[in-house]
Formats: C-alpha cells, structure tokens, sequence
C-alpha cells in the first residue's frame, strides 16, 4: 500500500528530471537516450560510457552538436523521445512502428543475429525453413519478426532480451535467436552451439520528429559511417576493441561500399 | 468523439488554414497557379477513389490558387507503374508531387530524382522506408495516422470478443511495404495483450481475391480459427466470401482497415466486425496544403516536417 502511494511521486520525479534534460537539450543540441548493452555501453556507478557513446560524443562535438547521454530502458526511451523535442535514441533497431513516431536518421552499427541451441541439444538445422520443426525465442526485433513472419516460422519474442539464456537452459525452447557471442553465453555458464548466422541487422539513431533540421543534416553527414569513421579508431582501441573495429570496416555496407 | 472535434484535426485544419491564407496572397500575383500532382496506388480501390474524391473537391474550392492533376496504378503491386507516372511528372515539371507511394522502398530512387529537378515531395498514406530515405541522405514529410495505433484500435475492439487462447490468423498487404509491417505490429500487440494466439500471417498484396484464396486454405488448415485481420478492407471483401463459401459466417470474425464505402452493409449485419477510418479525402488535402504551404513560403524540402500525423476512427456496426 505505501509503495503505490510512494510509486507516483517516484515517477513525476523521473519525469520531471527527464523533462529537465530535454530542456537543457533545447539549448545546446540533443539528449541521447541509450540502454546499456555491454560491452558496447556500460553504466557503473550511473556513468555511462562504452565506444558507442563516446565514439558517438566524439562525432557529435565535431559536428559542433553538444550531447547529454542518458541511460534508460528501451521502451522508456521510445516513449519519451516521442514526446521530448531534440531526443534521439541511440543503437535502435529498425521497426516499421516506430518509425511512425520517430525518424530514423542514420546507421550507426551492425548486429548479426544467430541461430542457437544448447550444446547437447539434438537440433538440426541450417536455415529458417527448418526452424519450423522446433520451439523458437528469439531477440524482439521487428526484423527479424518479419523475417520468421514471412518463412511461417513461429516464434516468443522475449521482451527482456536478458532472459533468453536462462530460457534456452530451462528449455522453454529449441532455439533461441540472438546477437550474443557464445563467449557471453559461457560466461553465465551456458555451453550453446551455434547453428547459422539469421540475418545482419543495423542499429540506428532516431530522433524526435522535430529536431531541428540543421541539426539532422548534420548527424546524417557525421555518421554516414555509424560509429566506425576513421576519426573514432581511436576510441574503439581504448577498449580493447580495434579488432573488432577493423572487421566492421572491412565487412559493413555502408563503409565498404563507399565510393 | 466526432472527427471535427478531435484536437488533432483542429490542429491540422488550423495550419492548413494558415496555409491556405499565405497561399491565396502570393498565388493571387503569380501568372500561373503551381501544378500539384497527387499520384495514388490502385485506383480500383475505393479507398483511393474516396481520396480522389477529397482532393478534388478541395482543388474545385481553390482553383485560382492551384491545378490538381490526379493519376494512379490500376494494380497494388505496379510499383514500376508508379515509378514511370514519376518520370513523367519530373518531364512536365510540376512543382509538387502528392504520394501514396505503392512500395515504401522501390520508390525512393525517384522521388530522390524528383528533389534534385526541384519538384516538392509530400509521402501521404503508405511511409516511405526510413532506411532507404537515409540511405539516399533526403527529407520527404510524411503525412497520414499510424497504422499500429489504428491497428491496436480495431484489434483491441475485437480481442474484447475473443477468449484467451482462442486463435486467429492476419493476412497483411504487400510485405515490403511500412504500413503493411505497422499495422501488423499494431494487430500482433492487440492479440498478445489479451492471451490470443496468431497461428498464422501472410500477405493478401492488399487484393480481394488473393486474400479470398488464402483465407479458403487458412480456413480448411485450421477450422478451430475464430478471426481473421485483415490489413485493409479489400481483403477483408475476399475473407468475407471465403467464409461466406466455408458456411463459417457468423463463427469467423473478421475486421479491416479504411473503412470503405462497400464494407457498410456488411459492418451492419455483422459479416465485418469493424475497421478503421483514416479519412481518405481528407489525408489527401493535408498533403496538398503542406505541398501549398512549401511552395508559397519557399520552404527548402529539407526543412519540411518530416511527420504529419492525421486522425484516426474505430468504426464498428453497432
């Protein structure tokens, strides 16, 4: 009972701070909305950081655009940056939906989605035609939705991606479509097999239908190489990430396709 | 609430208004109106006749101030049909181009074409792809209702129908296409918040009689099927005979989407559920003031309002 009386006031609070950011946005550029996602963004001890965000900040700032990065939930984010003037949300996955509310400015980096199942598990098969036999989970991305939609294939989106690990261990189904690395798996003690690559999917950054054109144009021109511009080599190595860097360089479309 | 008292459209009508003041002033001194080019998809579909409609009485209202030209596809599909009216328009030199676009992909290449000749573009009805339009580096408006709003509108009217568990199927229009995907997202968010299961999703192509043959065979696979949504009312025409000819009147619901003239008796007696209006003759108007609007300020396409959203009505039979 106290918390439903203590929960509203929590949350005009966070509204009200959210509301204070967007402002402060107005101002001086854009309030960027972005969920953790290690280790591409990481928050400890609520600073938020990882190369997507300063690979982003640094893009940014040279385009003279200053930048307040918040951490928030993706549904959260996508309700208020509907909302909120000059809010963009940063690594968002393409949906038709939203992109009725939102405009999707650029690219800004690549996801591969696979096909797992557990080590042991006696799963068959190498397209999605063949996941018709099975029970699927798969990451709540329209994309892939359309994609399982249009090959018959039926599928439980997981809505707190977080949990499709334990839900594959528990066998709650065959197979689980994901952008984790087994490596990631291992770490939280699940041995996985991956068995073929689902599609490639961007990520990308989409802004507040109202933010100011200038300020568009200037983002497109910015990120016309998502987060992987020469410019911000220098950031990726920082983590550990120049490998990874370079392999994006060489294989995405948007750069290796550049004239 | 009625349509012209929803704070959206008085909102609308407000600018298109203003609009429709600046452009009287200016066009009043030019020697010749600006041309506006309103290209729809099937005009075989009375959805779009509606629309037609709407923009030509509105251009008869204004006709000192600008020419309406009116074209469109004969088939959903002929996305190439509507490249080639494009080609022609940018020849003619109109000065803008009012699109209901019949693929939200193909057609961006020349509309692209379209800008770089100075024609304005206004996208209405069908949003183009925001990933092709970033990828080609432009800013077209997009004027029209969300289809998931829509779609969760007279989805949620019909899962209050429904049980829990029971199943249903979606046949969508052409796959490639943005309101395709969002009213299907709006559909699948209406049956999952109530428990009920999707067994099934394909394309209709936006057509009566491709949608009446898959609705046959879903209705043959699957006879515990209790509901059939459809992406809009034409296919629901073609589901509506599928389970005319199954002797499954009454036992299979079925909702659309436009609400189109010839849906009317059949929402009365019960053989379609519900469906959605978006205001045809109305999106149409919109779009050519925001067209009107650009010319007369001489509003850079960049600079435009990249969302225009329109409203939106659940009509039911009762």
């Amino acid at each position: 009972m106290r918390l439903k009386q203590v929960c509203p006031v929590y949350k005009l609070l966070t509204l009200g701070l959210l509301m204070g950011l967007a402002h402060a946005a107005l101002a001086d550029g854009v309030t960027v909305l972005v969920e953790p996602y290690p280790p591409f963004v990481t928050e400890q001890s609520g600073k938020i950081a990882g190369p997507y965000v300063d690979a982003f900040e640094k893009i940014a700032h040279t385009k003279g655009i200053e930048t307040q990065i918040v951490s928030m939930p993706i549904r959260r984010a996508l309700q208020f940056s509907q909302q909120a003037p000059n809010t963009c949300v940063l690594a968002l996955n393409y949906s038709a939906s939203d992109a009725e509310v939102l405009i999707y400015l650029s690219r800004i980096t690549p996801i591969f989605i696979w096909a797992y199942a557990l080590g042991d598990a006696q799963v068959q098969a190498t397209s999605l035609h063949d996941l018709k036999n099975y029970q699927v989970g798969t990451v709540d991305i329209a994309e892939v939705r359309y994609l399982l939609d249009g090959a018959g294939v039926k599928h439980t989106p997981l809505h707190i991606n977080a949990l499709g690990l334990k839900m594959l261990k528990a066998k709650r189904f065959d197979v689980l479509l994901s952008d984790l690395s087994p490596e990631l798996a291992a770490r939280e003690g699940v041995a996985v097999k991956r068995l073929f690559n689902v599609i490639q999917v961007d990520r990308w950054l989409a802004c507040n239908p109202t933010t100011d054109s200038a300020t568009v144009a200037a983002l497109r021109e910015g990120l016309k190489e998502g987060l992987f511009s020469e410019d911000v080599r220098g950031v990726w190595t920082s983590y550990g990430m120049g490998e990874y860097y370079n392999q994006v360089r060489k294989e995405w479309a948007p750069i290796n396709k550049r004239p | 609430m009625k349509i012209h008292s929803h704070p959206l459209f008085q909102r609308l009508m407000k600018v298109c208004l203003t609009s429709l003041t600046l452009t009287l002033s200016v066009t009043a001194n030019a020697a010749d109106p600006p041309r506006i080019a309103l290209v729809m998809k099937s005009l075989a579909n009375p959805y779009f006749v509606t629309m037609a409609e709407g923009a030509r009485a509105h251009s008869r209202e204004h006709a000192a101030h600008y020419d309406l030209l009116i074209t469109g596809i004969q088939n959903e599909t002929d996305s190439a049909g509507q490249i080639r009216i494009l080609e022609q328009l940018i020849i003619e030199k109109v000065d803008a181009i009012v699109l209901a676009p019949a693929d939200s992909g193909n057609l961006v290449p020349v509309v692209s074409k379209a800008l770089d000749a100075g024609v304005t573009v206004i996208n209405i009805d069908n949003k183009l792809d925001d990933r092709v339009l970033a990828e080609a580096g432009i800013n077209v408006p997009f004027v029209g209702a969300s289809n998931t709003k829509g779609a969760i509108m007279v989805g949620s009217y019909l899962a209050k129908k429904l049980r829990a568990k029971d199943k249903v199927a979606i046949i969508e229009g052409i796959s490639t296409t943005t309101n395709a995907k969002a009213r299907t997202a709006g559909f699948r968010a209406s049956m999952e918040s109530a428990g009920i299961e999707i067994i099934e999703i394909q394309s209709g192509q936006w057509e009566s009689a491709v949608a009446e043959k898959i609705a046959t065979e879903m209705l043959q696979r699957h006879p515990d099927l209790k509901a059939i949504l459809c992406g809009n009312d034409i296919m629901a025409l073609g589901v509506t005979a599928a389970v005319h000819a199954a002797g499954l009147e009454g036992r299979v619901k079925i909702i659309g989407y436009d609400n189109i003239s010839p849906i009317a008796p059949m929402l009365a007696d019960g053989r379609i559920l519900a469906t959605v209006d978006q205001f045809a003759g109305q999106q149409a108007v919109f779009g050519i003031e925001l067209a009107l609007k650009a010319l007369t300020e001489d509003t850079p396409q960049q600079d435009l309002p990249p969302l225009v959203q329109t409203p939106l009505k659940l009509i039911t039979g009762q």
